[in-house]
């Protein structure tokens, strides 16, 4: 039995039979052969590459007779690559001196090209990187294709899976988290990977524990063997003894009752307990199309944050406007005609993705970088596509549209001028749409909150995204454990900054909602109600535990505990009032 | 022996020495008995091998050295070359 420490991202518990992942993502169960297996590994690889290239020979044929040689050819060469004589006897040296399997080896020497191209493209100038890091994606490319011939199926094989797995990696791609079953995926454990990164977000989504950034831990652990993943506490336990699995399985149960219980009051109106209940409008966060069903599963009113970044995460190619359509169209279906359902725009780091055109790789200092809505501007034709298909999809419910990490007032006119110029492309070309989306705009930067009278004027709605306003408030990465005790929720300059943002609001009469993590804190509620919050937004999964205060609190006391919250000077001080808050408010809370 | 043939290439296609290009030049090298290397700069490439060539990252404008070493090199050495110039070659990656 082995404890495994990391950090906890998604909880709940589960035990299962661990399926190890290939460091890159890619399902090879055996790294190594014996030593008497070599050659018939060997074998093995040659036809593999020998059947790529057939397939690729006659794909070439068929399309040269159909569309002529221009793309046929484009097979041609590569049936070359899988007959590269100086690729195969690379292969096979790591076959036959590291005993390594066929796939194991492929994919070591083509993600070892892959490098190598990533890397000279960072040291190209611009117009050429695009060229280079598309070559890069067809090596990528072709090793799918000898894996699929090595393993014998394909390779998107969590959508396969018939029995229950643990998955564990040295780090998952988003496009492989979005395939995750949780009915046969019950966890995954990840050498690599922070709190804040996109699998960890979207392991929370689909309500999957997890726990990540362990540190090496795959040379341990073989696949089969039996494992505990505990995301409540970031422990992975690798072949547990009898007494830790009883103890664990009593857990799994015990969180599982918890669950039921918030079923309870799932529909129960989210209102204060008032003489006069003031209703509080609780929306989900979400970032799939089937995290709808959670918002509604858990009660919210509507979608207050759909992010969108996953369309265009590990994709070799920008998503067309049809793929964007048809994902918001999909969660407008889900959600009926008359839930809100709140837009945001491309919101990713230049640092997320080298195959959008544009993005200048290697940036001394990403965060004040060329990220979200400024990365937009500086691509209108890619903005431009995402916001035609979300005017498009409004057709179908209560769309909102809203823009990410403004910072000036320049950048919102220029965006809104942009939707505007959107419609009339609409117009023009007859295609159906809806005009009067209303628009919004994060407010996460400080300087967005400190104008955020100038920006009431300029929208309909606020919505506050604590979690960026706290890094650039107090310049601290939360990732960074040097300076991690510097981004607190409970600073008082974020608190200062909330207020201003809402009183701005309720000045203009515009709607503003809170949608970062700090909204889907018990601990938070009673300020944030205090301070005139009266929506809230966050993953679905904490939607019960908010309306569980928020149908004990009374507006007036959650207004004497803002008050006297705003009167602290320290973080800490602001968290133990907070804390003590909550108990006399709520005394079965958690935590 | 009079050691390696070699010559200096200077890329013009517009996509640099793409995939097309490399299939075409390892295919025709791979005719010869000649061993055959392109370096560019530091970084050299097995001429007989497309990945190989590939990985030499030459954008339009560079300059390669081609070498070509064997009894058959005098006459690999000129169409090897002009694959390596060709202005356009086909405008498709695989």
């Amino acid at each position: 039995m082995e404890y495994k420490y990391g950090i906890a991202v998604s909880p709940g518990v589960a035990i299962g039979p661990a399926l190890v992942l290939d460091t890159e993502g890619v399902l090879i169960q055996h790294r190594t052969v014996p030593p008497d297996q070599v050659e018939a590994e060997v074998v093995r690889l040659q036809k593999a590459l020998d059947e790529a290239a057939e397939d690729a020979r006659s794909t070439r044929e068929r399309l040269t007779a159909k569309i002529g040689p221009t793309f046929g050819n484009i097979f041609g060469a590569q049936a070359s690559v899988f007959q590269d004589p100086g690729l195969r006897s690379q292969v096979e040296t790591l076959i036959r001196i590291q005993y390594y399997s066929a796939e194991y080896a492929v994919s070591r020497v083509i993600r070892d090209f892959v490098k190598t191209l990533e890397e000279a493209a960072r040291k190209i100038p611009e117009h050429s990187r695009a060229e280079i890091l598309r070559r890069s994606a067809e090596f990528i490319d072709l090793e799918r294709q000898v894996l699929a011939n090595l393993l014998g199926h394909p390779t998107d094989t969590f959508t396969n899976l018939t029995e229950p797995v643990v998955i564990l990696a040295n780090d998952l791609m988003p496009s492989d988290t979005a395939d995750f079953n949780p009915r046969t995926v019950r966890a995954f454990a990840t050498e690599s990977g922070g709190n804040t990164s996109h699998t960890a977000i979207l392991a929370g989504a689909l309500e999957i524990p997890a726990v990540v950034g362990i540190g090496r831990f795959l040379t341990d652990v073989s696949g089969g063997d039996m494992v505990i993943v505990d995301g409540e506490e970031g422990v992975l336990i690798i072949d547990p003894d009898e007494d830790t699995l009883r103890r664990y399985e009593d857990k799994r149960i015990a969180l599982l009752s918890r669950v039921d219980r918030y079923e309870s009051i799932r529909d129960k109106p989210a209102v204060t307990n008032d003489a006069t209940p003031v209703p509080i409008r609780l929306l989900g966060n979400i970032e799939l199309a089937q995290e709808a069903e959670h918002c509604l599963e858990r009660g919210a009113e509507g979608v207050g944050l759909y992010r969108t970044e996953f369309l265009y995460l590990n994709k070799t190619a920008d998503p067309t406007e049809e793929e964007h359509y048809s994902a918001y169209a999909s969660v407008l279906h889900k959600l009926g005609p008359s839930r809100p359902v709140v837009i945001r725009t491309l919101d990713l780091g230049a640092d997320k993705f080298s195959s959008l055109s544009g993005t200048v790789a290697g940036e001394k200092n990403p965060f004040l970088g060329l990220r979200s809505v400024r990365l937009c501007l500086r691509n209108l034709d890619l903005f431009k596509t995402q916001l035609r298909a979300i005017l498009r999809a409004a057709v179908h419910g209560d769309v909102r549209v809203m823009f990410p990490m403004i910072s000036t007032m320049d950048e919102l006119r220029q965006c809104k001028t942009l939707l505007n110029e959107v419609k009339e492309d609409l117009e023009d070309a007859g295609v159906p749409f809806k005009r009067d989306v209303r628009v919004g705009t994060m407010i996460e930067v400080p300087s967005a909150a400190l104008l955020a009278d100038f920006m009431a004027r300029e929208v309909d709605f606020f919505s506050i995204g604590t979690n960026d306003l706290i890094q650039y408030t107090l310049a601290a990465d939360r990732n960074n454990e040097n300076v991690a005790n510097l981004y607190q929720p409970s600073d008082p300059a974020v608190l200062r900054l909330i207020q201003m943002v809402v009183q701005a609001a309720q000045r203009a009469q515009i709607e503003v909602n809170v949608c970062g993590e700090m909204s889907g804190e018990q601990l938070f509620i009673p300020l944030l109600v205090g301070m005139g919050l009266r929506q809230l937004s966050a993953t679905p999964r904490k939607i019960p535990e908010i309306k569980q205060v928020i149908r004990v609190l009374q507006v007036t006391e959650a207004q004497e505990v803002a008050r006297r919250a705003l009167g602290l000077e320290t973080a800490r001080q602001v968290s133990s009032y907070l804390r003590e808050q909550l108990r006399r408010i709520l005394p079965q809370a958690v935590d | 022996m009079n050691g390696p043939m070699r010559r200096t290439v200077r890329v013009i296609n517009p996509l640099g020495l793409h995939w097309r290009v490399a299939e075409q030049f390892s295919r025709t090298a791979g005719r010869y008995t000649s061993a055959v290397v392109v370096r560019n700069g530091e970084t050299s490439a097995d001429g007989k091998s497309p990945t190989s060539l590939i990985l030499l990252v030459a954008l339009p404008g560079t300059e390669l050295v081609l070498e070509v070493d064997g009894p058959d090199a005098a006459m690999a050495i000129d169409p090897l070359a002009a694959i390596l110039a060709a202005p356009s070659g086909e405008d498709y990656t695989i």
